[in-house]
């Protein structure tokens, strides 16, 4: 179970003087193996609640509680170190969470295909290559629930495939909460959903209820 | 009963995941800073090495007075590395754990983790460096044994326990204030003549009473005891430099805290 009471997160704007608030007293409860989805618009404060559930940030009021181990956000980038290598990432999360690294490093070069770019500094990736790399690295560790901030979105037909293979298939039975701005992506993987708009959370049972609530709130109708 | 030991083994597993936290950082900071190629490692003492060896060549053949107690390229040996300590490791946590923020999105790993890993690498590079170039300058019959080890020993870890406070307070400072880390070298500069470079006995009795009370001076002063003896006057009061570097690194711990707090809030 992973709790969010009140929530409330604001970022200093003009150098300080204000405050703008990005979530307001939002609410919600996940249980194991539930998928949720949240829907936003770009800035609706999607990654800010990922990086609450994550605990990389602190609320300004109100309580995160998990009582489960919660996955790093499964996005491409921004949590790996881009002065290293593909390998020493890979070493680097082994020797976080105490995992082999020799079995590891198999599973990830095979996954990821990245050849002997896997022995280059990430900073030379291209997106694709990061996104492979970082869905791989991902999958050595296991969680009750993995937060997945449109990580699948950016990868080419086959490798949408191959996550979906590792993700819902082989760990349908964790918690899933994925963050995006596309209401297909959210239908597809998810069952229950919870739209962000001007910083409130609403959550709806029904994915399509949810999906008509995001369309008619944000009042474009985002087409993809 | 079974509290008791219950709480004794998740200490004990915190430790260790501890100690796993610290050596992965540590690991991870020696690739990204030193790399695989050229001389990779070596550059870890190599870098502050040739820093010490060039001073002492330098004060060593445009300074050629000799102190009463020896050549100065003998005293620079045992006063230089100290500076490094502090001022090397100031500028290396200065924005450490802000610029290390995407791995906080791992839950083991906690804030202040990235500023041990950083002080703990640079006291050891400027420790190996300083025991290899001590051993060789021993070699050449520039410097002469400790006359007490120990004392040089211990002299030597308190000045890494004020060092540890101070650049403590000073990481913390950055990342509290963005200032900080653009006059931080002037701070450095004019801690030089609090640093206990100079030896305490050229300064007039009047001016060294208050000179003493800077708690670097007395740990430098002691290091140098262990290392000259009586051959050279040295003054410091060790009782009092240690509650001072108690009360600095709980202050230190404090401040540390508070930024912390500030960076996970923002």
């Amino acid at each position: 179970m992973i709790v969010l009471e009140n929530v409330t997160k604001s970022y200093p704007v003009k150098y300080g003087r204000s405050h703008h608030v990005v979530l307001d007293r939002i609410n919600l409860q996940i249980g194991r193996g539930e998928h949720w989805g949240i829907l936003g618009r770009n800035g609706a404060g999607k990654s800010t609640m990922i990086r609450l559930i994550s605990g990389a940030e602190i609320p300004d009021h109100g309580k995160v509680s998990r009582q489960m181990s919660v996955s790093w956000p499964l996005a491409f980038g921004d949590t790996f170190q881009s002065a290293l290598t593909g390998r020493d990432n890979t070493r680097l999360i082994c020797r976080v969470y105490g995992v082999d690294f020799d079995h590891a490093i198999d599973f990830v070069e095979e996954f990821a295909e990245l050849g002997s770019y896997i022995r280059e500094p990430i900073a030379n990736y291209s997106a694709g290559m990061s996104a492979r790399l970082a869905f791989a690295i991902s999958m050595i560790v296991e969680f009750d629930c993995y937060l997945i901030d449109e990580v699948i979105a950016v990868g080419d037909y086959r490798f949408i495939q191959k996550c979906e293979q590792e993700l819902f298939e082989k760990r349908g039975d964790r918690a899933m909460i994925i963050v995006s701005h596309n209401a297909e992506t959210i239908k597809r993987y998810c069952r229950k959903i919870g739209v962000l708009h001007r910083g409130q959370l609403r959550v709806f049972e029904d994915v399509d209820e949810g999906n008509a609530y995001y369309y008619s709130s944000t009042g474009s109708g985002e087409i993809s | 009963m079974t509290g008791k030991t219950e709480a004794a083994s998740e200490f004990s597993l915190g430790l260790k995941i501890q100690k796993r936290i610290l050596w992965t950082l540590l690991l991870r900071e020696i690739i990204t800073r030193y790399g695989r190629e050229n001389l990779g490692i070596l550059w870890f003492f190599v870098e502050p090495l040739l820093f010490i060896v060039g001073i002492s060549i330098l004060w060593t053949y445009f300074d050629s007075r000799t102190v009463s107690t020896g050549t100065l390229a003998e005293f620079s040996i045992v006063s230089y590395p100290t500076i490094l300590l502090w001022r090397n490791t100031t500028s290396r946590v200065t924005k450490a754990m802000y610029s290390n923020r995407p791995l906080l999105h791992h839950r083991l790993i906690k804030p202040v983790d990235f500023m041990y890993a950083r002080i703990i690498l640079e006291f050891a590079s400027v420790t190996a460096s300083f025991i290899v170039i001590y051993i060789v300058f021993l070699l050449l019959g520039i410097s002469h044994a400790p006359a007490d080890l120990l004392d040089m020993a211990l002299g030597w870890l308190m000045i890494c326990w004020f060092s540890f406070g101070f650049v403590m307070i000073m990481g913390a400072l950055s990342e509290l204030n963005d200032a900080i880390e653009k006059v931080s070298h002037i701070i450095l500069y004019f801690m030089l003549p609090i640093s206990g470079i100079l030896p305490a006995y050229i300064v007039p009795p009047s001016l060294r009473e208050y000179l003493l009370l800077f708690p670097l001076v007395d740990c430098v002063e002691f290091f140098r005891y262990g290392y000259y003896g009586m051959k050279m006057k040295t003054y410091f009061n060790l009782e009092y430099t240690i509650l001072v570097n108690l009360v600095l690194t709980l202050f230190s711990m404090s401040l540390m805290k508070v930024a912390i707090n500030k960076m996970q809030r923002s």
